[in-house]
């Protein structure tokens, strides 16, 4: 089933607009569907209910789930490449417990929103920078350590976590276990979030494109890839340097949402093949197209059941099963 | 390696010991002082028996709740087993929630004091826990008295006005990002919208409800209630500027009709609800209509 067969142009704009296709059609499908029935005929009346539900809830919630969609698969893609493990993903290497930690000592300080998702985001990036500089020696960056390193700092901040809510008030307990549920829902006192989760990833998929003939060679070992011009633990310590703030800014605003950055790339891999010049860019619409559609469930079950499920929640529960079975069938395929 | 047996014989002797006090289903003891030493696993009921005049009788309280000079705390989320024992309590009073139960089933095993679970979810379960309270403590009279207070502040709150204009009403008991947490019915504060003759937009749900802006935005409540403060919405004017900013078009924001509270006595079931019902129902008849 994986596409082994070299990249050809044919395939190449074949799969990204079929991709694209299906992501603008969920994407429209999320607009339909929602937590409350819309009038269409009003969504361009301003003030008009419908418009508020359309334009200031809807449209910023599909374009954060769209870009934490696409920054999470397009991230899990390059961390599978960068560190030649099918078990690498934003959230292995620190990257969660270091934002809930972040946000909750924000939370502990009484800041409001804003002091949270700067937390967040700081949180992030000093977990997934830590983690770097920790799997670095003599200028070599050590995958295993990486991936060793990343789930102590998960740990230790779970463990950190547990010890703040031991010893804060119950409202700030309250406050904290909120916040650390997440959600795509757009802060309304925030909307500048989107346009940082834009900028970031954009940065990112500019050096990510640049950068993918080189991870095709580094998934050919790293002596090979030295021989053939590539430096492998400066290619390493700068995407991972770039791929930090788009996963710092996700997290930071939606919480935790896992398995979108695992299975993608997998499922993508499937269908587009190993080559990175197809796999990033494809793992970030499949990202993009999986989170819209898991939000666009949430969304639409909120009404009938009385209550928002957090979108991770749902990742999760569909996550799990369809990576086990990806992974029987591609074991099966052997 | 001969040590081995003698330890393994040792710790089946121990294991075999510890059954004996806690898996053959031994009674505790029944209470007959006339002072019982109490410890209050749960923030309610250590408020409940601060009002009851029963300070001298807290040997033990919760971390989350009212705090009492000199008594060590002996439960933080969950109960702390060796701090309960070690402040050898005649009574322990534990909240009754799903969550609990193997806590309170680990606390009856020990069988060297009595367990009291109380329900502190709805006002009923508040009435009936300060009543048993106050039979445990040889505080019935002023059981007895809350529990009046507790009738006649709801009583009052039936006779208001606010029920004409049934107003529709969304509860905030927190906000996330975008979301914010509600009560789908079956607390305390339901229970007092209820008698208030409001109607909560979020009931029927769970007892804890997330609602996005757009579903508040389809609910178009004309009233809103911050029962707890948060770091940006402390005061009654904070709510109004954040709303005002958030969702201009809610009926509650174009009416005005917003009330934060400052402080938890809305958002804890315990004595001074009384105080809060009285207060909530006086604001809301002030609202403008």
């Amino acid at each position: 089933m994986t596409a082994r067969s070299p990249l050809t142009p044919r395939r190449f704009a074949l799969t990204l607009l079929g991709l694209l296709a299906a992501t603008a059609l969920a994407t429209g499908l999320a607009a339909w569907i929602g937590a409350a029935p819309l009038d269409w005929s009003q969504v361009g009346v301003e003030g008009s209910n419908a418009a508020a539900v359309l334009w200031d809830q809807r449209v910023p919630r599909i374009l954060t789930a769209l870009l934490a969609g696409a920054i999470l698969g397009m991230s899990g893609a390059a961390l599978q490449g960068l560190l030649r493990n099918d078990l690498a993903e934003p959230f292995i290497l620190g990257v969660s417990g270091g934002a809930g930690l972040g946000s909750a000592l924000a939370t502990v300080l009484g800041l409001a929103s804003l002091g949270e998702l700067l937390g967040g985001f700081g949180g992030a990036l000093v977990a997934l920078l830590g983690v770097t500089a920790l799997a670095t020696r003599h200028g070599r960056v050590r995958p295993l350590d990486m991936l060793l390193i990343g789930v102590i700092v998960n740990a230790f901040a779970g463990a950190a976590l547990l010890l703040m809510q031991a010893l804060v008030d119950a409202a700030t307990v309250q406050r904290i276990l909120l916040r650390l549920m997440g959600s795509l829902s757009a802060d309304p006192t925030q909307p500048w979030v989107p346009y940082v989760l834009a900028g970031t990833a954009g940065l990112a998929a500019v050096v990510l494109a640049r950068s993918a003939q080189a991870l095709n060679v580094l998934s050919l070992g790293d002596d090979t890839a030295r021989s053939l011009g590539v430096a492998p633990d400066r290619l390493r310590l700068l995407l991972f340097v770039v791929v930090s703030l788009p996963i710092g800014a996700a997290v930071a605003a939606t919480g935790m949402i896992g398995f979108v950055g695992l299975i993608v790339p997998h499922a993508v891999r499937l269908v587009a093949g190993p080559d990175h010049r197809l796999l990033l860019p494809a793992s970030a619409l499949g990202g993009a197209l999986v989170l819209v559609l898991a939000d666009t469930l949430v969304r639409g079950l909120e009404p009938v059941i009385g209550t928002e499920l957090p979108v991770g929640i749902v990742t999760a529960l569909l996550g799990g099963p369809l990576f086990i079975a990806l992974l029987r069938r591609t074991s099966g395929g052997g | 390696m001969r040590f081995l047996p003698t330890a393994l014989v040792s710790l089946l002797a121990l294991g075999a010991a510890s059954c004996d006090s806690s898996c053959s289903g031994i009674k505790a003891p029944p209470v007959d002082r006339a002072s019982p030493r109490l410890a209050t696993l749960t923030p309610s009921l250590t408020a409940l028996a601060v009002h009851l005049d029963a300070r001298e009788h807290l040997v033990g309280v919760s971390r989350h709740g009212p705090q009492v000079s000199g008594v060590p705390v002996v439960a933080g989320v969950r109960p702390n087993v060796e701090a309960v024992l070690y402040v050898e309590p005649d009574i322990v009073a534990i909240g009754k929630f799903p969550s609990n139960s193997a806590d309170i089933a680990r606390l009856r095993a020990i069988g060297r004091f009595r367990v009291m679970e109380l329900g502190v979810v709805t006002l009923g379960d508040l009435r009936a826990s300060a009543l048993a309270l106050g039979s445990a403590l040889n505080r019935s009279p002023l059981a007895l008295a809350f529990a009046e207070r507790l009738d006649a502040s709801l009583a009052a709150a039936r006779a208001s006005t606010i029920s004409a204009t049934r107003p529709r009403a969304l509860v905030v008991y927190g906000r996330s990002g975008g979301i914010f947490y509600s009560t789908g019915g079956g607390d305390h504060v339901a229970d007092i919208l209820e008698a208030l003759g409001v109607r909560n937009v979020t009931a029927g749900g769970p007892v804890s409800v997330r609602v996005s802006l757009e579903r508040v935005i389809h609910l178009a409540p004309d009233t809103i209630l911050h029962v707890m403060p948060e770091p940006d919405i402390k005061t009654t004017a904070d709510a109004m500027t954040f709303w005002e900013k958030v969702a201009p078009t809610l009926p509650a924001v174009e009416r005005g009709r917003i009330i934060a509270w400052s402080d938890n006595t809305l958002s804890l079931n315990g004595p001074e609800i009384v105080g809060a019902i009285a207060s909530l129902t006086q604001r809301l008849e002030a609202l403008p209509r």
